[in-house]
């Protein structure tokens, strides 16, 4: 859905001269979230699969409890930075709503720069360790099972940097706002 | 610096940081990245290793996979126009009485809260079929605003929720199991749609004007066709709840499975509606999916800060100046119930559960209190952080669909009333504790 996707991009920016990072990253979270959001459907799956197997056939799986929880953390940590897109994350505005379009996006800018920047970068960048100490130890769940755990503890390092890098286009964009006459903004 | 210091520190950066408007999930892992740093000597590999580590130990709990299975169940459910139907009918069943609309919201809302784990959807779902209805037919703003709201927050208590899924994943004692939460859930939640349905009865009663009876005129049904209509948009709704709920509390299923056969449950009914296309479904997913992610990045947050709140010694701060007085344990469960309604004003209900109940928990432990009562008091007071203002969700999302006329005004003045119902109800569980632990003793006891 080439098309909806870019018209969604133009509402969300508002203007078209915004950086081209900015748009690279917001199509891309578009994209990896529309198609991750549907995991949901064989998460649901599996999991009724693996009831049915237990009781009417009798016959458990030994793949369909692991299988459920891993399907539920790549659905959830792809997701966390398509929810930042739509600005899905919840927050109090008991201060800001009472500014003025600029000084709100300024606010925007240092909280973003204070509180998430440091935070998320440390937590992207070990994550990453995190995820390549799991592929150095060639580590496996420690079940009958045994699936490798590597895959989903670098994919919990991808949902962070997908994080980190649709905040950066949020900083991009917050910045290209305030750099323009305040009559241009809009309100 | 002392565990003291440290604590009243951490709270007050992470309330100054939150007032500045940023996303809480964030804020609360910053506060915890900061503290931690302080703590163990600005050691960030050692920190951060740790954060990575909690960040993966919850995408490895199984029992949250119930989260976004219901929030799923809850969405397709309410694409399936199921809840209009019953609406319908009762609007002809209750309709002559006074107040009978108010009463049909309150039916209709606790047997959706019977079927969905979450509160958004079925408070924009009652505003909008709901609202234009009782303002049409002369009933008060005020009073309109605050049925939809209460009623509508019922989703998040009755069982099967999401709040008492996350409860049950955090914890993770055999006593608030998400299956003995769910058990102990069902009576305090219909003690409460009970007290507001008293309420608008008494109401109505004593002035008939809040809340008319609709005019006698059109086409009269006899009690038999309002029976056979009651039932028929009743059975559906039913069928699912004795589905999920039956197979939880009965043993048969993990809340996990039984809310994936819920899902299917929910699509089956959308198919009986002819409302279930792939359209449907692709929105449903993508609603699912925004919820869930918000949900678990409040988890991420929340658990750094509690894991670096209790490593620096938070916890026994807290429990040495609660406990350290020397007060009745009824006094200490009042002001901690007191701090959730405070919190609950101005912050959104997970973020609260994920702060407070590693904190209190271990205090409602040392002061010998049933968990599960415990865990349900929590609870109850979560539910009304919708309703209170000037932050309460609710209010908010039925703003968000009030008919034209309706303005906060309305909504804040019409709510209060229920806010008290809802203190009433907890006062009543304080003082009948076996509201709560009779029904999962009764379950669960073999």
């Amino acid at each position: 859905m080439p098309d909806t996707n870019k018209k969604f991009i133009f509402a969300l920016s508002g203007e078209k001269m915004s950086h081209p990072l900015y748009h690279k990253i917001n199509h891309l979270n578009e994209k990896i979230g529309r198609l991750c959001a549907l995991l949901i459907l064989p998460m649901v799956g599996v999991v009724v699969y693996e009831v049915v197997m237990r009781y009417i056939f009798a016959a458990p799986t030994s793949w369909g409890f692991e299988t459920t929880t891993f399907i539920y953390g790549i659905h959830y940590i792809l997701g966390l930075s398509y929810t930042q897109l739509h600005n899905g994350h919840v927050s109090i505005d008991i201060f800001e709503a009472r500014l003025t379009t600029r000084k709100r996006t300024i606010l925007g800018i240092i909280t973003n720069l204070v509180i998430f920047f440091p935070t998320f970068a440390c937590m992207t960048i070990f994550s990453w360790v995190y995820a390549i100490d799991s592929w150095k130890n060639w580590e496996h769940q420690s079940t009958s099972w045994g699936p490798p755990t590597y895959p989903f503890k670098t994919l919990m390092a991808v949902g962070f940097t997908l994080l980190f890098i649709q905040m950066l286009a949020k900083l991009i964009q917050d910045f290209s706002t305030i750099s323009k006459k305040p009559e241009e903004v809009q309100l | 610096m002392s565990p003291e210091i440290l604590t009243i520190l951490m709270f007050a950066t992470l309330i100054i940081a939150i007032v500045l408007g940023h996303p809480l999930a964030y804020t609360l892992a910053a506060v915890a990245a900061l503290f931690g740093l302080i703590d163990n000597g600005f050691n960030i590999p050692i920190l951060f290793d740790m954060f990575a580590n909690n960040s993966w130990g919850l995408m490895q709990n199984y029992v949250i996979v119930a989260v976004p299975l219901f929030i799923m169940m809850a969405q397709v459910l309410d694409r399936s126009k199921v809840s209009e139907k019953l609406f319908e009918s009762l609007y002809i069943v209750l309709g002559g009485l006074k107040g009978g609309l108010g009463l049909a919201v309150v039916v209709v809302s606790t047997v959706f809260a019977a079927t969905t784990g979450i509160i958004g959807a079925s408070v924009v779902a009652m505003g909008l079929m709901a609202g234009p209805a009782l303002i049409n037919k002369g009933y008060q703003k005020e009073l309109t605003a605050g049925i939809i709201c209460a009623s509508g927050t019922l989703g998040i208590l009755i069982p099967p929720s999401i709040m008492l899924v996350v409860y049950g994943g955090l914890t993770g004692f055999k006593e608030t199991s998400v299956g003995n939460l769910f058990a102990g859930a069902i009576l305090p939640g219909l003690l409460l749609a009970s007290l507001y349905f008293l309420y608008i009865v008494i109401r109505c009663h004593i002035n008939p004007k809040l809340g008319p009876p609709l005019a006698k005129g059109g086409h009269t049904y006899s009690a038999v066709e309002k029976w056979r209509m009651t039932l028929k948009s009743l059975v559906p709704p039913l069928g699912l709840i004795l589905a999920v709920m039956g197979t939880i509390l009965s043993g048969i299923a993990t809340p996990t499975e039984a809310a994936a056969l819920g899902v299917v449950g929910a699509m089956i009914l959308a198919m009986f509606n002819r409302q279930f296309t792939w359209k449907v479904l692709k929105e449903a997913s993508i609603s699912t999916y925004k919820t869930t992610a918000m949900i678990m990045m409040l988890f991420i947050g929340g658990k750094l800060f509690s894991t670096v709140f209790l490593s620096i010694g938070g916890g026994d701060v807290v429990a040495d100046f609660l406990l350290g007085g020397g007060l009745n344990r009824y006094a200490v469960l009042a002001i901690m119930m007191a701090i959730i309604f405070f919190m609950g004003m101005f912050i959104d209900w997970a973020a609260i559960l994920l702060v407070t109940v590693p904190i209190f928990t271990p205090i409602a432990m040392e002061l010998d209190f049933n968990p599960l009562w415990f865990a349900m008091l929590m609870c109850v007071n979560l539910q009304t952080s919708f309703l209170t203002p000037p932050f309460g969700y609710a209010l908010f999302y039925f703003k968000g669909v009030a008919p034209e006329g309706i303005n906060i005004g309305h909504i804040y003045r019409g709510i209060i009333p229920f806010v008290g119902l809802q203190l009433l109800g907890l006062a009543i569980m304080i003082i009948f504790p076996e509201i709560i632990t009779w029904l999962p003793q009764v379950l669960f006891s073999h």
